[in-house]
């Protein structure tokens, strides 16, 4: 995991992710590597974006609706590379194979936080990272 | 649901006539954000005015020199245009910077000027709001406010205007043509257009009741073309500024493979990026609201 901080720009950004998944035999690497993929983009957006905030006074989601719940777009995703150990898992069934599913996006909200701490030297202990927060602690200023 | 009526004006003096004979009427542009704002019972409306089919769509260069927007051109159209693009480079980013491409498509000039607050708790009619229902109360005061207003908010409203267009526009110091009731047309100032909440939250810009946005007009910039906002694109004396921090600190890349950085030299770059801006604001900033226990906490 790989993240770019500009503090001119203010901004913060995934800018290369690598995954190694041990996911028994693997029978189609494109689509399985797809999949991985698919599951790091959401563990980008559940690192940096996405939210769903609960006002405690009302009880009420504030802004239940996808107009201000940010998830990552094209220019979001940077270049993502899927291995796999590709070793079959004879416990699963006769082909070794087992079923790759959202696994991907196991750890990557840790590993985006990881390395943010690599980068600025802070500790990020909630999601999603927003630029405000990243101010309070003093990375952009 | 709220019962309306949907008419189609012919010319904008047939528009204004329409929207000021009939009490709560309004203008629809490319109803990106008055088609929402009444699905969400926000905006309650008797009648609708469609303004889309009026001849207010040029986009030509004024005798002073400048650029002349109408009304309802599209978004994606002004974005794109030779002159725009040419001459003003800071709104064709603007443009591109909000929304997305269907958005943008059908969205107009004028209409990107009346969009209303993105405030979720103007939004949601089950929370108060002083620029929704005046007199009830605000909700993102105490609430959830991480994307409010820093500067010029009241005690009634922090909300913010939700539009990156108008901001180059403000840059390029823009005028607003309007037209009223009995025909007669005015032009605005782009900074007196939109208005700070004070105690009247409610109202977002100074055009009377049935006036009518037709163009707007970019007047000649010596700057024009030297504004741009993304960086690649920065004007002279930023790429300079940039070159010196690299003979400093190195470039990214060396930065960054030298390790964590926990001596804050690329955090002095940022402190003096921000001095420099100190004293551009009117007013103290907002105090951060106390945050309920529950968020405390996280």
């Amino acid at each position: 995991m790989e993240v770019t901080i500009d503090p001119m720009q203010t901004a913060l950004r995934v800018s290369r992710v690598v995954s190694v998944i041990d996911n028994g035999r693997i029978i189609n690497p494109l689509t399985a590597g797809s999949q991985v993929i698919g599951g790091v983009i959401m563990g980008i957006g559940m690192a940096l974006m996405e939210e769903t905030s609960i006002d405690p006074r009302y009880g009420r989601p504030i802004a239940p609706s996808l107009e201000n719940y940010a998830v990552c777009v094209n220019a979001d995703v940077p270049n993502i590379e899927p291995y796999f150990i590709n070793v079959p898992d004879p416990h699963v069934g006769a082909q070794g194979a087992r079923g790759v599913g959202e696994i991907g996006i196991t750890g990557v909200a840790a590993a985006v936080a990881n390395a943010i701490y690599h980068a600025t030297g802070k500790r990020f202990r909630s999601l999603p990272i927003t630029p405000d927060k990243l101010f309070e602690q003093g990375v952009f200023a | 649901m709220n019962p309306f009526t949907y008419t189609r004006a012919q010319t904008a003096a047939d528009a204004v006539a329409r929207v000021m004979q009939t009490q709560g009427a309004v203008y629809l542009g490319g109803g990106t954000n008055l088609i929402d704002l009444m699905k969400e019972g926000v905006a309650v409306t008797s009648k609708l005015v469609d303004v889309s089919k009026l001849d207010l769509k040029k986009i030509e260069s004024t005798d002073a020199g400048g650029v002349k927007l109408g009304a309802e051109a599209k978004n994606t159209e002004t974005a794109n245009h030779k002159l725009v693009r040419e001459q003003y480079p800071l709104l064709t980013q603007a443009i591109l910077a909000g929304a997305t491409m269907q958005i943008r498509n059908m969205a107009t000039d004028g209409g990107n000027l009346l969009q209303r607050t993105r405030c979720p708790y103007f939004y949601d009619t089950a929370t108060p709001c002083n620029k929704r229902a005046p007199g009830t109360g605000c909700g993102a005061m105490e609430g959830l406010n991480r994307t409010h207003a820093i500067f010029g908010w009241s005690d009634q409203c922090i909300a913010v205007h939700p539009s990156d267009m108008c901001v180059a526009l403000a840059a390029y110091e823009a005028i607003v043509h309007v037209r009223g009731g009995e025909n007669k047309t005015r032009t605005i100032k782009f900074d007196d257009f939109h208005r700070l909440p004070g105690n009247e939250p409610q109202k977002d810009n100074t055009l009377e009741p049935g006036e009518l946005i037709e163009a707007i007009e970019l007047p000649k910039s010596p700057f024009g073309r030297e504004m741009p906002l993304l960086e690649g694109t920065r004007p002279r004396e930023l790429r300079v500024r940039a070159r010196q921090r690299r003979r400093r600190f190195g470039t990214r890349r060396q930065q960054h493979q030298a390790g964590p950085h926990r001596d804050g030299r690329r955090g002095a770059q940022a402190v003096a990026c921000f001095r420099s801006r100190e004293g551009a604001g009117r007013q103290t900033p907002r105090p951060r609201s106390r945050s309920p226990p529950l968020l405390r906490r996280r």
